[in-house]
């Protein structure tokens, strides 16, 4: 069973997030060429200060009038999109599977990043569940991302302290983490793939116009 | 929602009979165009990327104005408009449509403050000019904004002034500055000029004597200029703000022909955001100009350069104390705090900066078209403006700065309803106070 599981689903999903990020890309690449007005003034310059700023933590104004929000979802981002591939279960998977070997997090780095991104998930649902402005605009499907990002780590920490029976514990994280990398695409998720695009957007706008969007 | 007052639905007539002509077929042939034709990929991209994380809300004043309601989230703004729009469609009612007017021309002034604050950059202003546009296109635009559209359409300006009005209005501030200052002259129809000098209609109209001060400036700098004698001097394009960018790109057209026309070097822009965004901007996108034909410069960075290059002194600095509004359209779209800055400094003795300020200073709730959709709109505005007078009062200034006449109007509004002991300024009249005049001594030029 855990053998067909982290088989051919990792390798199906795989194959989902690819196609669906192909498809994604074509469908802006229509849509950009439409939109020429916009496409035009894309500049570097502009587009790489705008990112850097939104990148490093603080380096926003918002980021710094929220100190609790930017430290929790940059923690919550840090230790989602850093803990995967780099966990010694994984790297042992990923040699078996395809002969590479990756390094691995020493276990100590492993447990924080996991438990970043649980507590961070938490977090983000407390806020999402109680801040009135925060609740007036979410949508189910708010709800949905939040959740598909948070259960594989919610399920790994689970495997690992066996708090199930290990094939169940497994079995699971295995489903949650391959809905997580075939959900990409499709769910709110997608602004992993949109975040560089829309900065690069305005901070175009701003930086050739010599003001600054941060 | 029983924490925040009820919002009420503005009394404006043309919005109710926008409303009731409204038909499902209209509803939809509007939307079809508009999302599935106009609607450029910032639409979809902008729908996908947004998380609703809210980290917007804090930015927009009429949110802070009103406690925080959700409602007035810049997210939520477009929840309630756009989003609703691209789901449901036509199944949309026609009050749900007169809403969403509502929120889109006047508890929005497109001023782009979210955008600063959204993580991803999303332009909501941008977002919440396509609910503008599906607005135009049903009729369901306010009243008053709507009649400056038809003016800009019908005369090229948006105050209904005509040829010989504007060019006799010109004529008499040419005698009124000439008594400030000698051989002062307003320039008409003088092709080969350096500048031409871009002027919205509110200044022949209601200010001409922000003419006579520019004339009075031009000639103390000895700079050879010109205005159009013909159509194509107003750029000021409320039609960019009421959604008929049919109209918006004829006025951006007409005006940059007139100053090719003219065959001027650059043209100069007087103290108004709208103008400078419509023909630095806006305008040329829709012409499919990548950059304006000639060089336009905005009065704030035109007054830099006449004190930096010593072309105009200051007799005596203006000792009142001052704070500044500062434009979006120029100082977020165009990054000129700086050089404003240096301006208020280089003419006034006692500048008291707001807080925030720059890029980050709060809309000024007159901007955008929101105060051109007159009195029905007027105590949704105020309502907007709380955070704007608590942020004005803290300066302890007594004089506001606004280089740009909706700031100019919209502060005037927001001083008067909180009753501040404040007057509102352009720099133009401060420089024709404080300037050093030709054969004038150290005394400045006489009131």
């Amino acid at each position: 069973m855990i053998t067909i599981l982290t088989g051919p689903l990792v390798w199906l999903s795989l194959a989902v997030l690819l196609v669906g990020g192909a498809w994604r890309m074509i469908t802006v690449r229509r849509a950009v060429k439409r939109d020429a007005s916009a496409m035009a003034y894309l500049n570097g310059p502009g587009s790489l200060r705008s990112l850097a700023h939104w990148l490093v933590p603080f380096a926003a104004l918002n980021m710094r009038q929220r100190p609790l929000v930017t430290i929790v979802s940059f923690a919550f981002h840090i230790g989602l999109l850093a803990s995967p591939l780099f966990l010694l279960a994984h790297v042992i998977l990923i040699r078996r599977a395809v002969g590479v070997q990756i390094p691995a997090w020493p276990d100590a780095v492993a447990t924080v990043l996991v438990w970043m991104v649980v507590v961070g998930g938490l977090a983000l649902a407390i806020r999402r569940a109680t801040e009135p402005t925060v609740r007036y605009i979410s949508t189910l499907r708010d709800w949905l991302a939040l959740a598909i990002a948070v259960s594989p780590f919610v399920t790994g920490l689970v495997a690992r302290h066996q708090l199930l029976a290990p094939e169940l514990a497994v079995g699971l994280h295995v489903v949650t983490g391959c809905i997580w990398l075939a959900s990409l695409p499709w769910t709110r998720l997608m602004h992993l793939f949109n975040f560089t695009f829309t900065r690069a957007l305005m901070g175009s706008e701003y930086g050739h116009r010599n003001a600054r969007d941060w | 929602m029983s924490k925040y007052p009820v919002n009420n639905p503005i009394d404006d007539t043309d919005l109710d009979e926008a409303v009731a002509a409204l038909t499902r077929e209209k509803i939809k042939a509007a939307l079809d165009q508009v999302i599935d034709r106009e609607a450029s990929a910032r639409l979809k991209i902008y729908q996908d990327t947004c998380v609703r994380c809210g980290l917007c809300a804090s930015a927009c004043h009429s949110y802070l104005s009103r406690d925080r309601d959700p409602r007035f989230a810049p997210v939520s703004k477009v929840k309630d408009t756009l989003w609703r729009l691209v789901r449901e469609r036509e199944n949309v009612t026609p009050a749900d449509l007169r809403e969403m007017a509502q929120i889109a021309y006047l508890e929005c002034g497109t001023c782009r403050r979210c955008s600063q604050y959204c993580p991803f950059g999303i332009d909501i202003a941008h977002l919440m000019l396509t609910v503008r546009r599906v607005c135009h296109l049903l009729g369901l635009v306010p009243k008053y904004l709507q009649d400056t559209t038809d003016s800009h359409s019908a005369t090229g300006n948006q105050m209904w002034i005509h040829q010989d009005e504007w060019i006799d209005t010109a004529l008499w501030q040419e005698e009124d500055a000439c008594d400030e200052l000698a051989g002062a002259r307003v320039p008409m129809e003088r092709e080969g000029a350096d500048i031409m000098y871009s002027v919205i209609a509110p200044e022949p109209k209601i200010l001409a004597q922000l003419m006579g001060n520019m004339a009075v400036v031009m000639k103390a700098a000895n700079l050879d200029w010109t205005y159009p004698d013909t159509d194509g001097w107003d750029n000021s394009n409320m039609a960019m703000y009421s959604g008929d960018f049919e109209v918006m790109g004829r006025i951006a057209r007409k005006h940059w022909d007139t100053a090719m026309r003219l065959g001027v070097k650059r043209v100069v822009m007087g103290e108004c955001g709208h103008a400078f965004r419509g023909a630095m901007y806006d305008g040329p996108r829709w012409l499919g100009f990548k950059q304006p034909p000639l060089p336009l410069v905005h009065a704030i960075e035109f007054y830099w350069d006449l004190l930096e290059s010593g072309k105009v002194t200051i007799a005596k600095k203006f000792d009142t104390p001052v704070t500044v509004q500062d434009p979006c359209n120029t100082v977020r779209g165009q990054g000129l705090g700086g050089k404003l800055r240096d301006v208020i400094n280089a003419m006034c003795s006692d500048f008291r900066d707001m807080n925030p300020n720059l890029e980050h200073n709060y809309c000024c709730n007159a901007g955008g078209g929101q105060i051109n959709c007159g009195p029905p709109g007027k105590i949704t505005r105020m309502t907007s403006a709380r955070i704007k007078a608590e942020q004005l009062a803290a300066t302890g200034a007594e004089i506001c700065i606004t280089p740009c006449h909706n700031c100019h109007s919209g502060i005037e509004d927001v001083v008067g309803h909180y009753d501040l002991k404040m007057k509102t300024k352009f720099l133009i009249d401060i420089m024709a106070e404080c300037i050093q005049l030709p054969g004038a001594g150290n005394e400045g030029a006489e009131d």
